[in-house]
């Protein structure tokens, strides 16, 4: 996907003074925002109205919460991209998120070089990891893989994406993974965004199954 | 609600109590009628046997509420029954009596004192229960073992739906207080995340804005990063202990700093105090090393792991790492120590401790434990 220089961000956060500070740091850069929204209704409707590249989401809103916009908006828009940021890293949420198809995971008090760093390679089409998140969801590979037979098969890592991740865990850049294991970076990219893929593909499916079996008839 | 609840648990004891008496008087008249024509008093037999149909009924309207279910109405009902079992002799005739030892009530007279024992538990209950019985022994023609039977059981049955009765009340009230003991603690979670979320979003912020303040901001984000990691780290630390066990992810998530990044596959892993204790002071080992020789600029991150049956903790830098040569260098100053000291840690716990290096891209340790050695 080739690389735009100024991207239309959405800016969704409760707190006026963070709303306030990301708006200006994303505007200082040279990004346009086209949006922001203070709760979950707000960022529906402005997020479809605007089509934004990126939206910058933060976890804790008032209903629909950040997990739910994700999945809401992903639902209608499947080539927006989500940037999660939330101050506690709730690891259930994040997963939820992540699970729901977000694209990338920042904790509020990264430095303004991450958060721009992130939404440029989000609305690339990137993972953005860091590495709690690659633990996150290593670890939530490992558990569906010894859950005991649920009833849709559980997707798996490839050795390869496995090891990819723990690198990614214990904090090396894409650079230095592609460089200890003699690969290029764009392969680097590629397993480390087939894990979330897989992840939000198998979610999905689960969902669809559980609204099937509760008699509800999948939108 | 929770009132309601206990008032329609005892209302449904008392509404069985009514259907037992219920039952128990169509036995009693399906007796009787069998043998109406030899009593004594065929006539009132049956007037008996209305007088108990009315009784019944009666009972079963007014136990319904529970104001009416007074020591007065309690005692009326014993009396009544009382009445009725001493009028056996004299309807049914000795020889009536003495062919089946069932007195006019049959088994009809065992429903009031059960509904003692449910309205004042199983002693008064087995009292009642001992009064009727002893009035119905006096009324049978010979001390046949059948008469002690009922004897004995007018005694127990009151006694044990006395004792059920209360268990389930008290069942009931523990149940109760639990459900509100656990829903003041959701509120308090909920009140507690909601305060945290926004002193983590506060310190977030500072610790953003701060920098650009120069010397004295840069110290007020360093200390917001401190608070913010901490904070973070302890409401992670949310798993139930059990046995004393201590939750291993939490103690290492202590160890991040501004340098120190923490990452873990699992919210929690519980294991036993002493091989927590061993693994933090392997970790600590590890990042002292770090700050001593990696250099200043370096980085640290931790990630613990659950890997089937083992625990595997890394620790790594992007410092200036060690060649073989270094390490050869240090053993012969005698500097070895700690290397020693994390492997020995480690081997101690049945585990393996193994650590790759490469001058210019920092120090890796990996820490293997079997996680059944606090089991052992």
């Amino acid at each position: 996907m080739p690389e735009k220089a100024v991207l239309r961000v959405m800016v969704v956060d409760d707190h006026p003074m963070w709303l306030e500070a990301l708006v200006d740091e994303l505007t200082s850069a040279g990004h346009e925002v086209v949006a922001t929204a203070s709760d979950g209704r707000q960022c529906l409707v402005r997020a479809k109205a605007t089509s934004p590249d990126v939206v910058v989401m933060d976890l804790n809103i008032p209903a629909p919460n950040g997990v739910e916009c994700t999945r809401l908006l992903l639902d209608e828009m499947p080539d927006l991209h989500v940037l999660v940021m939330s101050a506690s890293d709730e690891r259930d949420d994040v997963l939820a998120a992540v699970k729901a198809g977000a694209q990338g995971y920042l904790l509020k008090s990264a430095s303004k070089t991450d958060l721009l760093d992130a939404v440029r390679r989000c609305a690339k089409g990137e993972a953005v990891f860091t590495p709690t998140l690659a633990g996150l969801v290593l670890g939530e590979y490992r558990r569906m893989a010894t859950a005991p037979d649920e009833a849709v098969k559980a997707p798996t890592l490839t050795d390869r994406e496995t090891e990819v991740l723990r690198l990614v865990a214990k904090g090396l850049s894409y650079k230095e993974i592609a460089e200890r294991l003699v690969v290029s970076h764009r392969t680097v990219q590629n397993h480390v965004q087939s894990v979330l893929r897989k992840l939000a593909l198998h979610n999905r499916v689960e969902l669809t199954r559980y609204a099937i079996d509760q008699g509800i008839d999948a939108p | 609600m929770r009132a309601v609840d206990r008032l329609n648990l005892q209302h449904s004891i008392y509404r069985a109590a009514g259907l037992l008496r219920a039952a128990l008087l169509v036995l009693t008249c399906l007796v009787n009628l069998t043998r109406v024509q030899a009593a004594t008093h065929p006539a009132l037999l049956v007037v008996v046997m209305l007088l108990m149909l009315a009784w019944t009924c009666a009972v079963w309207i007014w136990n319904q509420n529970p104001g009416r279910r007074t020591p007065l109405w309690m005692g009326a009902d014993i009396a009544f029954t009382l009445g009725v079992v001493a009028t056996s002799r004299f309807i049914l005739g000795t020889d009536l009596l003495g062919q089946s030892f069932y007195g006019v009530t049959v088994y009809w007279m065992v429903s009031a004192p059960i509904v003692v024992g449910i309205w004042r538990g199983p002693i008064p209950g087995a009292l009642a229960g001992l009064l009727i019985g002893a009035v119905n022994y006096m009324q049978l023609p010979s001390p046949n073992p059948r008469a002690w039977v009922d004897l004995i059981c007018l005694v127990v049955i009151p006694a044990l739906g006395g004792w059920i009765a209360d268990e389930m009340i008290r069942l009931q009230r523990q149940r109760d207080q639990s459900f509100a003991e656990a829903a003041v603690l959701t509120e308090r979670d909920r009140l507690y995340r909601i305060l945290h979320d926004g002193v983590l979003q506060v310190l977030s912020m500072v610790e953003r804005e701060a920098k650009a303040l120069g010397g004295r901001g840069a110290e007020l984000a360093q200390a917001a990063h401190q608070q913010e990691t901490q904070l973070r780290a302890m409401l992670q630390s949310d798993a139930p202990l059990v046995r004393g066990d201590v939750d291993l992810v939490a103690l290492l998530n202590r160890r991040a700093t501004t340098t120190v990044s923490f990452s873990s596959t699992a919210g929690s892993l519980l294991v036993a105090p002493a091989v927590a204790e061993e693994i933090d002071s392997a970790v600590g080992e590890a990042l002292t090393n770090v700050e001593r020789h990696a250099g200043e600029d370096a980085l640290a991150w931790i990630l613990v792991e659950e890997d089937g049956d083992e625990l595997v903790v890394s620790v790594r830098d992007n410092g200036v790492g060690m060649s073989s040569a270094d390490v050869d260098e240090a053993v012969r100053q005698g500097r070895r120590g700690v290397v020693e000291s994390i492997e020995g840690r480690v081997k101690a716990l049945g585990g393996v401790a193994s650590w790759s290096s490469k001058p210019g891209v920092g120090v890796e340790w990996e820490l293997r434990v079997p996680k059944e050695v606090g089991d052992a």
